[in-house]
């Protein structure tokens, strides 16, 4: 019983084939890492199951719904409330502060001003980022920003969690602390996840990983105890 | 969202708020000025609407008023003089005066009565007798300078030749000049906005690329196309708002400016120059309106999704078709000049062609900047001519939009000081004359065409009198014109009798040397004296002397001769003012028609309207260089903020600062010296056809003129100025110890 | 190092004297390990016999044993089979015989490919295992666990590489 599935997805750009036959699918509170090559197309998948692109070929389904079925409004209030996103470095908007930044997709969504700020308020000390409330973004440190991030992909209470490289710009330890900390808030809040990482340590946090190659996903068949 | 948007806006640290400001200030400059142009507008309008009691014509012999309107004039000012008589009940009302003065009393302007008050009584207060009654309402008056009087008399003090009304004309004044001040107001309007519009345009897309940044990071967290649009119409309109209330206030601070700018040579009247309550609404409402069009329109042009900016695919590079709108435009400007024989042709259509001959240089603008980048880059070794041409290659459009404000202000204000000088110099209006200072009296009486053979001016009774009142004032020579008798035996050996010929006697002609000099021995020569009646100095000049050693004489008696004309000199001003008061007594006898002038006097008044028009085109130019300068110190900045990565990467690998100012230098200086060169020729080829055909053949070439070149290089100086002013904010934002490398 | 599956291996594309078999197992693989000594491979080479994964081709009585021809049979062909398609546990030190399997592998138009994904399967398994195993600490064990995360991370790297360079050596050691 998958909550979100791609099959048989194709998407090319020009002439460069991104995704051709790219099929997996995602259970409920599980953490699926999808890892390859740089280029294999991997960052192309999470984009399409997340309905920010449009696949060329073949259905993304989230909840039993066709996601192309679905008008560029309704996958925007989608990605407002059923889903999540962390990537790798850019995703704060500069000019806000910290708590502005985790407050926004709430704002977004309609939340009233005072339970958007108390509910984006009660993120950081669960986030370790107690007193950081009001430093604007490049105030933060790489791990800081990353961490406003996942608090900010998970203020809404998403189904899913897309996260692409979300420690990419990150030296181990930091990478390994926002890991742990983005894995044991999913768990909490019961918060599938497509991780896109190329790092296996990364992927590790996963609870299985699919590998994408040449545009296909290769899924593992033998499982060694 | 509307609180999401304004919270983003203000409390989104220095850069959205410096961005706010800058934005606030260009639209408040803009409108302030535009506020400016409307309301002196309202004011031109309101004062050419103004009933023109002075233009009553219609004679009614069963009217209850006797009426006589003249022209005084004191030290160059001209005084509307009207005397009147009532002869029957029933009088007619004058705007301006509950009732009109009884016998005995006048009402003046009040500028004339504080310079009744200000001179000698024998200079100016003598002209009119009686005693002040009361005063003349601003209905009655173009202008709070207006000097103007009513003088009730007596019937029976009012010669015979005075018009008998039954109503004093209201209708306004058929200004024969309204056309030129109209499309110069329309010009100026046209002129005005588009380089404004440009400021804001530049102040609402500065730093665009960061603030889309912002937007796509919030697409990315679910923000619907339609409230990303709401939030940066937010930030729009904010800056719009803040703007249009800032240019009320401009408009404010500059009014008292305004209310002593002789726009038409003389001052309007302080409560008529208002943009009216349309005006301040279409401010408020129309200019924020008009930047969140702007905005929404520039977003438009970027597609932002949630993973960031897609600017459209590369634009192609501009093409050669780029040329045509221009060159259509100036067709349409030109050809109907060169086919018609009335200049100006149809100020509509010329408006019209005006506007598209701007706009088309906007849309040749990228073309030329191209154009100019391939010649630098195949030219230039230097780094910074390679940084420039390709910054300049790559997107010849954003360049060009940068210095558009200012190209538009050099082809308009190139237009201008072309056309002016011409249209001056055509009118000779700067001539100077041996005859200056000189006073004419014509005595031409009597009003009528004269009769085939009739013998004009005062007879000789008359003629000693007005002759002895002027020679009373001390410091005066009198030289009299005479008429010919039929008689005349020098004519009898010249030919026909014909209007020119007139009398001047010797020992008078003597007194003022730029006649010439009589033959020796001659006591009286003919003279012909025709051109004395011109208002054309330069015409007047090519004439004199009238009296050469070739001159007819004459043996005419002096004392059976009747006076045409009386030219007299005077040592001061003050003399002739009380030469003029003088005269006042025998105004029945001096041309109705001819107010006693001094030939400099005649000759200002035919030039004060070119004057007036100089002085709005020096105006115009003045504003439209300072928005456009505005524009572009808005758009330098803009554009150094946006590429702050760049610059501090291209810092931080080791490139000069000099070499980074010398490559913004060419990137700006470039386009706009392109395009200059253009605009200039543009301007030129506007202002030609219309100078020739205003200047008279004899002149040939009318252009150059020095100060076209003087406003060109000012021009261009000044925008390299602003330029160079804004390239510190280079090195403060690339200051390696500031530089993120993120 | 399986040195029997190895020669298992190397025997399968065809049949070959023990002679011929040295070098070439020292041409592939010396550089990984050591070179085979004659006592090492005659001694292995017996014991295949007896196992009935190889026999003797017409070999001639008294002989020497560098006269012998050796060929592969069911048994050991299942049994090469089997030792490439299970992945190796994954545990520092493995390189030596994860190379020895590629190459084989190669040799034997195997898919390699698929053997070193499943590889890569098990050796993610295996740092999910770690992974859990640091985070449930305590300190001590935590950094015992990551020597063995960045360790199994090394191996993965030269997994993902060699994938992404399969044609290549193909190419080389099939020539």
């Amino acid at each position: 019983m998958s909550i979100l599935s791609a099959d048989h997805l194709t998407k090319s750009y020009g002439s460069t084939v991104a995704l051709h036959d790219a099929s997996m699918s995602l259970q409920p509170g599980e953490i699926l890492a999808v890892m390859g090559p740089s280029g294999s197309g991997k960052s192309t998948l999470l984009h399409c199951l997340a309905g920010i692109f449009t696949p060329d070929g073949g259905t993304v389904t989230f909840n039993g719904r066709d996601l192309a079925a679905l008008s560029d409004r309704e996958r925007t209030r989608l990605r407002r409330t059923d889903f999540g996103f962390v990537f790798q470095f850019g995703q704060l908007v500069p000019e806000l502060t910290a708590v502005d930044n985790m407050a926004l997709p709430l704002l977004l969504a309609g939340v009233r001003r005072r339970p958007a700020y108390d509910r984006a308020a009660a993120w950081f000390p669960r986030l370790g980022l107690t007193g950081l409330e009001g430093r604007r973004t490049g105030e933060l440190s790489g791990g800081q920003a990353q961490r406003v991030a996942v608090g900010r992909a998970l203020v809404t209470g998403p189904t899913v969690l897309f996260a692409d490289e979300p420690t990419g710009a990150l030296d181990s330890l930091t990478g390994e602390n926002v890991m742990d900390l983005m894995v044991d808030t999913v768990r909490t809040e019961g918060t599938a996840v497509i991780l896109v990482t190329h790092d296996a340590r990364v992927a590790a946090h996963a609870d299985r990983q699919i590998t994408v190659r040449d545009g296909a996903v290769i899924a593992p068949e033998v499982h060694v105890a | 969202m509307i609180r999401l948007g304004l919270h983003l806006t203000l409390r989104s640290g220095r850069e959205a708020l410096t961005r706010l400001v800058v934005a606030a200030l260009s639209v408040a400059v803009g409108v302030g000025l535009l506020l400016s142009v409307l309301a002196m507008y309202h004011a031109y309008r309101d004062t050419i609407t103004k009933p023109c009691w002075q233009c009553t014509q219609v004679a009614d012999t069963n009217g209850s008023l006797l009426w006589n309107y003249q022209q005084d004039i004191y030290a160059g000012h001209t005084i509307d003089r009207v005397d009147i008589a009532t002869v029957a009940a029933h009088t007619p009302t004058m705007p301006g005066l509950s009732a009109l003065p009884a016998a005995g009393q006048y009402d003046a302007s009040p500028a004339l009565v504080a310079l009744l008050r200000s001179v000698p009584t024998d200079e100016l207060a003598d002209r009119f007798p009686g005693t002040l009654a009361g005063t003349i309402g601003p209905a009655g008056l173009q202008s709070p300078d207006s000097l103007a009087i009513v003088v009730g008399h007596p019937p029976s003090d009012l010669s015979s030749h005075t018009m008998r009304i039954s109503a004093i004309d209201t209708a306004p004044r058929g200004l024969s000049t309204s056309q030129i001040y109209q499309f110069g107001f329309a010009m100026g309007a046209v002129a005005l906005l588009v380089p404004m519009l440009v400021l804001i345009g530049n102040a609402t897309r500065m730093a665009a690329a960061r603030r889309e940044e912002r937007y796509a990071a919030m697409r990315l967290v679910g923000a619907e196309r339609s409230q990303i649009n709401m939030i940066a119409s937010v930030d729009a309109v904010l800056g719009a708002i803040a703007g249009a209330i800032g240019g009320i206030g401009i408009y404010a601070a500059l009014r008292p400016g305004l209310v002593h700018l002789p726009l038409l040579g003389y001052r309007f009247f302080d409560t008529a120059i208002t943009p009216t309550g349309w005006g301040y609404l279409g401010a408020l409402l129309a200019v924020p309106a008009a930047a969140t069009v702007t905005c929404l329109a520039s977003l438009r042009r970027v597609r932002i999704s949630p993973l960031g900016v897609t600017r459209r695919v590369t634009p192609p590079a501009p093409r050669m078709w780029r040329i045509l709108p221009l060159l259509i435009g100036l067709a349409v400007f030109i050809v109907p000049l060169l086919n018609t024989t009335k200049p100006n042709g149809t100020p509509g259509l010329a408006v019209l062609a005006l506007i598209m001959v701007m706009v088309g240089l906007m849309i040749a603008g990228p073309w030329l900047t191209m154009a100019a980048a391939r010649l630098l880059a195949r030219t230039s070794r230097g780094g910074a001519g390679l940084l420039a041409a390709r910054r300049l290659a790559d997107n010849p459009r954003a360049s060009f939009r940068m210095v558009s404000g200012l190209v538009l202000a050099v082809m308009v204000s190139t237009t201008l000081a072309a056309l002016v000088p011409a249209a001056l110099a055509s009118q000779d209006s700067g001539q100077v004359s041996a005859l200056q200072n000189v006073l004419r009296l014509g005595f031409n009486n009597g009003n009528d065409a004269p009769k085939p053979g009739a013998v004009l001016g005062l007879d000789p009774a008359e003629a000693t009198q007005v002759m002895a009142a002027v020679a009373a004032v001390p410091g005066t020579h009198l030289i009299p014109i005479y008429a010919p008798s039929t008689a005349d035996d020098a004519l009898q050996q010249t030919g026909p009798f014909f209007g020119g010929d007139s009398v001047i006697p010797c020992s008078d002609a003597r007194l003022l040397p730029a006649l010439g000099i009589c033959p020796a021995g001659a006591r009286m020569v003919l003279a012909d004296t025709g051109s004395t009646y011109t208002d054309n100095l330069r015409a007047l000049n090519q004439t004199l002397p009238f009296i050469t050693t070739n001159s007819t004489p004459t043996s005419d008696d002096m004392a059976q001769l009747r006076l045409s004309d009386l030219l007299v000199t005077t040592t001061s001003a003050s003399s002739l003012e009380r030469v003029r008061t003088a005269l006042s007594r025998y105004g029945q006898d001096i041309d109705s028609d001819e107010t006693p002038m001094t030939f400099g006097e005649v000759a200002a008044v035919r030039a004060r309207l070119f004057l007036a028009i100089e002085r709005v085109v020096t105006v115009l130019v003045a504003i439209t260089l300072l928005v456009a300068g505005s524009g572009l110190a808005v758009a330098v900045s803009g554009s150094l903020v946006e590429r702050k990565r760049p610059f501090t990467l291209l810092r931080v690998t080791g490139t000069g600062l000099a070499t980074l100012y010398r490559a913004v230098l060419l990137e700006t200086v470039l386009p706009l010296l392109a395009a200059t060169i253009v605009a200039a020729g543009v301007g030129l080829a506007v202002a030609y056809p219309v100078a020739r055909s205003l200047a008279p053949q004899q002149h040939g070439d009318v252009l150059p003129h020095p100060t076209y070149y003087l406003t060109l290089t000012g021009g261009v100086l000044l925008s390299i100025a602003i330029i160079a002013a804004c390239l510190p904010i280079l090195s403060r934002i690339t200051a390696t110890n500031h530089a993120r490398f993120e | 190092m399986n040195v029997p599956t190895t020669l298992l291996g190397l025997l399968e594309p065809e049949p070959s004297h023990g002679y011929e078999l040295k070098r070439s197992y020292d041409s592939l693989f010396a550089d990984n390990g050591r070179a085979l000594s004659f006592g090492q491979l005659y001694g292995t080479l017996n014991r295949l016999e007896r196992d009935g994964q190889i026999q003797v081709l017409g070999a001639a009585p008294g002989e020497g044993p560098d006269r012998k021809r050796y060929v592969i049979t069911e048994t050991g062909v299942a049994q090469v089979e089997t030792w490439l398609a299970e992945p190796e546990r994954p545990e520092p030190m493995l390189q030596a015989t994860l190379f020895v399997k590629v190459v084989l592998a190669l040799l034997s138009d195997r898919p390699a490919a698929k053997y070193l994904d499943t590889q890569r399967d098990a050796h993610l398994e295996r740092m999910r295992e770690l992974t859990a195993m640091r985070k449930a600490g305590p300190l001590s064990r935590t950094i015992l666990a990551d020597f063995g995360l960045f360790h199994l991370e090394a191996d993965l790297r030269w997994i993902d590489m060699t994938t992404a360079r399969l044609d290549q050596l193909r190419n080389e050691i099939t020539r």
